[in-house]
């Protein structure tokens, strides 16, 4: 499969599969030679056999949108190159978070919004799981008096390389970032190359990402923070595609607290270290909640732990502020 | 052993309760249960090594049902992996069902479908349907149902055909006093619910139960996998564990007190116990399943 060179010898390589070669047949309602004549360029599908053959193989679906345009003639349908994915967000799914904004207790209320969210946005921006991260950032509440300084990851999820069920990465961005970039204008962008965003952003890139996006999470004037998103694919939040994040930005707006929103002028981020200078900090947080709580306990003014644990966070941004910051690309702005 | 008050903050047991309709012990429209069950799919597949780890091919597998498919994150897996099955999901939400049937929707899973059905009941489907028939998670039904359940699966599935069960007896082994005794809370829950095949209530005590039960239903060439997911701190289950058991047992907390074998004030306290143990860098707790299948005999039942 990693040699392949064209678009034919890849469903030539699939087709060696006796069922599928079956199974594709019957999905685009043709007969098995006319398959195999695809294979050996004796004939050309139409746009409708393309169409419904990429459909037929999802997995294998960026693989021939990259290498399809490479022969000459051969047209990508509109819808399919778009993306293909479903545009709306069902009604389903919008009575699911409102039952959950309206019923569940606030220890569990947040959560469960963002995870439904970021499952389901997941599920319909990359449904072949081609690779895919989504995160919530959120404003760090400032000390009284003070502006927001930096955004803190709350919840992530993944598919593909960045599946993130069973792990759970704790990150601070702050102005350097592209996450920072959509709070602080209070505007959603994308990046679709890597190259792009170096040029644009001193974004920070992880391994296999390929483009990126950001959207912030509004109400009435106000931002808590924003929706972030990477990709393995290059060029992949197409206006389709952002429209639908903003739609679930919107929906996002239901698992934070008033007072979680902060005016522009409450915001001032700061440039924050790089991961792994944070990572070393980090790996204190359980001793420190849990020394936290006893010592509440002790004083006979208990604290729950998740009050404990917000209050460390904190004294971690803090801690994270007064380290010297990353230097700074010759591309930012 | 819980240590019981003298029952003036108890609350009245749920076994009075006559022919409960649903024996899911969480409220099924809960947003935050089909959360928790939609990650938890994904980090109980991945500790038990893949969606059939056990399985050496499935060319002979072309539809597939899951029991108590929930908002079906097995299913839909399932689903996307192998384009050629046919999956079908059942479950007694109506609201489950309708959030797996818009998943599958959304993520244009053609092969992917899903039914109210309520499995303590004949199972709506005709002889031999199916070629592989799951069940994951399921051992909170009453012990009264289990022999006619697996008889139905039998039924379904077509000479030759996968009976395949997977479940636990406890949530983990743990040195966490505070999750030891939120654990053994529920298993003498689901005793005092008639949910428990444990004589003692101590465990849940279904996974001894599988093969024999495959057994008495007619189940040929039985064989047992046994899995074990370690979610101690450090441990790249860790995380999702510690999630899930957080917003668990907190939903939970009305199954527990409607038994009576908790107070509110005991759970609090050992809640809140739990999450402070959990977090602790030496926290240590493994979770052990058991995948037992066998098959249909060809000629016969």
């Amino acid at each position: 499969m990693q040699n392949t060179q064209t678009w034919r010898e890849l469903l030539g390589t699939i087709l060696q599969d006796p069922r599928e070669r079956t199974r594709i047949a019957a999905e685009l309602s043709v007969h098995p030679l006319t398959l195999t004549r695809w294979v050996n360029g004796d004939a050309s599908p139409h746009p409708q056999n393309l169409r419904a053959l990429i459909r037929a193989l999802p997995q294998y679906r960026p693989a021939f949108l990259e290498l399809i345009p490479q022969e000459g003639g051969l047209i990508i349908p509109e819808e399919v190159s778009e993306g293909g994915e479903q545009q709306d967000i069902a009604s389903t799914f919008y009575a699911r978070i409102f039952q959950a904004a309206s019923e569940l207790p606030n220890s569990l209320r947040s959560w469960s919004i963002c995870d439904l969210v970021l499952q389901q946005a997941l599920q319909q921006l990359d449904p072949n799981r081609v690779g895919m991260e989504i995160t919530v950032m959120q404003c760090v509440p400032p000390s009284p008096a003070q502006q927001v300084r930096s955004l803190r990851e709350t919840l992530g999820r993944g598919t593909h390389l960045w599946a993130r069920e069973l792990q759970q990465r704790t990150l601070f961005l702050g102005a350097e970032s592209l996450a920072g970039y959509s709070v602080t204008t209070g505007r959603p962008v994308a990046i679709q190359t890597r190259e792009e965003g170096q040029s644009r952003f001193p974004a920070r890139w992880v391994e296999s990402e390929e483009s990126a996006a950001a959207h912030p999470i509004r109400h009435a004037g106000r931002i808590a923070g924003c929706l972030l998103f990477s990709c393995t694919q290059p060029a992949y939040f197409l206006p389709s595609r952002l429209a639908l994040i903003g739609r679930y930005a919107e929906i996002l707006v239901l698992a934070f607290e008033r007072e979680e929103f902060y005016v522009f002028d409450q915001i001032a981020l700061s440039i924050m270290p790089a991961i792994e200078e944070q990572q070393r900090i980090f790996s204190t947080f359980a001793r420190r909640v849990t020394a936290m709580v006893k010592e509440a306990a002790r004083k006979q003014h208990p604290l729950s732990i998740i009050e404990a644990e917000q209050m460390v966070w904190k004294q971690i941004e803090t801690e994270l502020l007064h380290l010297t910051p990353r230097q700074e690309t010759d591309e930012s702005r | 052993m819980v240590e019981r008050q003298n029952g003036k903050e108890r609350q009245n047991p749920m076994q009075t309760e006559p022919q409960k309709k649903n024996a899911y012990f969480i409220d099924a429209e809960s947003g935050a249960e089909m959360a928790r069950l939609i990650d938890q799919d994904r980090i109980i597949t991945q500790g038990m090594g893949g969606l059939f780890s056990e399985q050496s091919s499935l060319s002979n597998i072309g539809r597939i049902l899951d029991l108590g498919c929930g908002p079906g994150g097995w299913a839909l897996d399932v689903a996307f992996e192998y384009p050629h099955i046919d999956v079908v999901g059942v479950d007694i939400s109506q609201i489950m069902i309708d959030f797996a049937n818009m998943r599958a929707h959304s993520q244009g899973l053609e092969n992917a479908s899903f039914s109210v059905m309520d499995i303590t009941q004949p199972l709506e489907y005709p002889d031999a349907t199916f070629d592989l028939v799951n069940g994951r998670m399921i051992g909170f039904l009453p012990t009264a149902v289990w022999p006619k359940l697996i008889h139905e699966c039998v039924r379904i599935t077509r000479p030759g055909g996968i009976i395949r069960l997977t479940e636990f007896d406890s949530p983990g082994n743990t040195n966490s006093p505070a999750l030891e005794q939120i654990i053994e809370v529920f298993s003498h829950a689901l005793k005092v619910a008639g949910q428990n095949f444990s004589p003692s209530g101590r465990r849940i005590s279904i996974a001894p139960m599988l093969r024999r039960s495959l057994q008495d239903a007619g189940c040929i060439a039985i064989q047992q996998v046994a899995h074990v997911i370690d979610y101690s701190a450090g441990t790249e289950a860790y995380q999702g564990f510690r999630q899930d058991w957080k917003v668990a047992f907190k939903l939970l907390e009305p199954f527990l007190l409607g038994t009576g074998v908790i107070t509110h004030d005991e759970f609090d306290q050992a809640y809140d116990q739990m999450q402070l143990e959990m977090l602790s860098d030496d926290f240590c707790a493994v979770m052990f399943l058991l995948t037992a299948w066998g098959e249909k005999p060809k000629q016969g039942n």
